[in-house]
């Protein structure tokens, strides 16, 4: 079981490279999730090991952001994520 | 330029765009395990040309070379496959002190970030163990001064300067001098080398 704070990501999901952007593809129900930019990013980093203190921290860099908005940012996409079945439920 | 799907990271004063294409059959070097390692070498000339531009390189599709690219300096990357209006509007972001990585290689990116950052902290964490003046003594070290120097600028004899320099290296796990300068230069201190005193 992966840690609350250290996210994995459902290892089912096969990323789809389209055109301008990427997606998500599970093969189980057929469905194609389509995420912003930084929420892929975010979840490319749900590896069960790295926290999300440690995303937080790397996304305040990437996007020169302070701490606060970074943590807003990781929070709801990490909740988004969750609620769409793509981050493992441990 | 954010609608077009580009990631901004902190942005710099500079208002100039270096654009340096990386030469792939030229660049690459085999791995033993066949995939190839991207050497950058465009730097030094991108820094005689043009050293306040900011440099955005156009590379293979591969996150490697951005990762890369990014640890030698560059502001920007972008496959080299784009078409020239996603270059010239890369170009002008980057010229503006913003950076520019493509959306696919964003994850890359973070990962990079945490990993590098994970490895700061470890090295943080050794430079703990040394007592105040060890700190002292092996910031001065790593600037290449012997214990004659860093005993007159500390104010203590070459012995004691000495049986500092040896405690940090029992304490950091170093045989050298060499790897005691390639250290601290991972850590993060300042290792120019300073005038011997005379």
């Amino acid at each position: 079981m992966n840690a609350p704070n250290r996210p994995l990501r459902n290892e089912r999901l096969e990323v789809v490279n389209r055109q301008d952007s990427q997606a998500l593809f599970d093969p189980v129900t057929g469905s194609l999730h389509t995420l912003d930019p930084t929420s892929m990013a975010i979840w490319e980093a749900c590896d069960g090991e790295t926290t999300t203190e440690e995303m937080v921290e790397a996304v305040a860099i990437l996007g020169d952001l302070s701490d606060e908005a970074a943590g807003r940012l990781v929070a709801a996409s990490l909740r988004e994520l969750r609620s769409a079945g793509l981050l493992s439920s441990g | 330029m954010a609608d077009a799907g580009w990631v901004h990271y902190p942005k710099s004063e500079s208002h100039r765009a270096f654009v340096a294409r990386l030469a792939l059959e030229l660049d690459r070097v085999s791995r033993p395990d066949g995939g190839a390692d991207v050497d950058i070498r465009f730097s030094g000339e991108a820094a005689d040309r043009t050293p306040s531009a900011n440099l955005l390189v156009l590379g293979p599709d591969s996150a490697d070379a951005m990762l890369e690219s990014v640890r030698v300096g560059a502001a920007g990357y972008l496959p080299a496959t784009r078409s020239l209006d996603e270059i010239v509007r890369a170009t002008i972001a980057v010229s503006c002190g913003r950076a520019v990585i493509p959306d696919e290689m964003l994850g890359a990116l973070l990962r990079q970030i945490v990993e590098d950052r994970r490895a700061e902290l470890r090295h943080r964490e050794r430079l703990d163990a040394l007592t105040p003046r060890e700190t002292e003594v092996f910031e001065l070290a790593a600037t290449g001064l012997d214990k004659f120097s860093i005993g007159r600028r500390l104010g203590i004899s070459p012995a004691t300067a000495r049986t500092h320099l040896s405690n940090i290296m029992a304490k950091l796990d170093l045989d050298s001098r060499a790897q005691l300068v390639a250290t601290a230069a991972a850590m993060g201190v300042d290792t120019t080398p300073r005038e011997a005193d005379t």
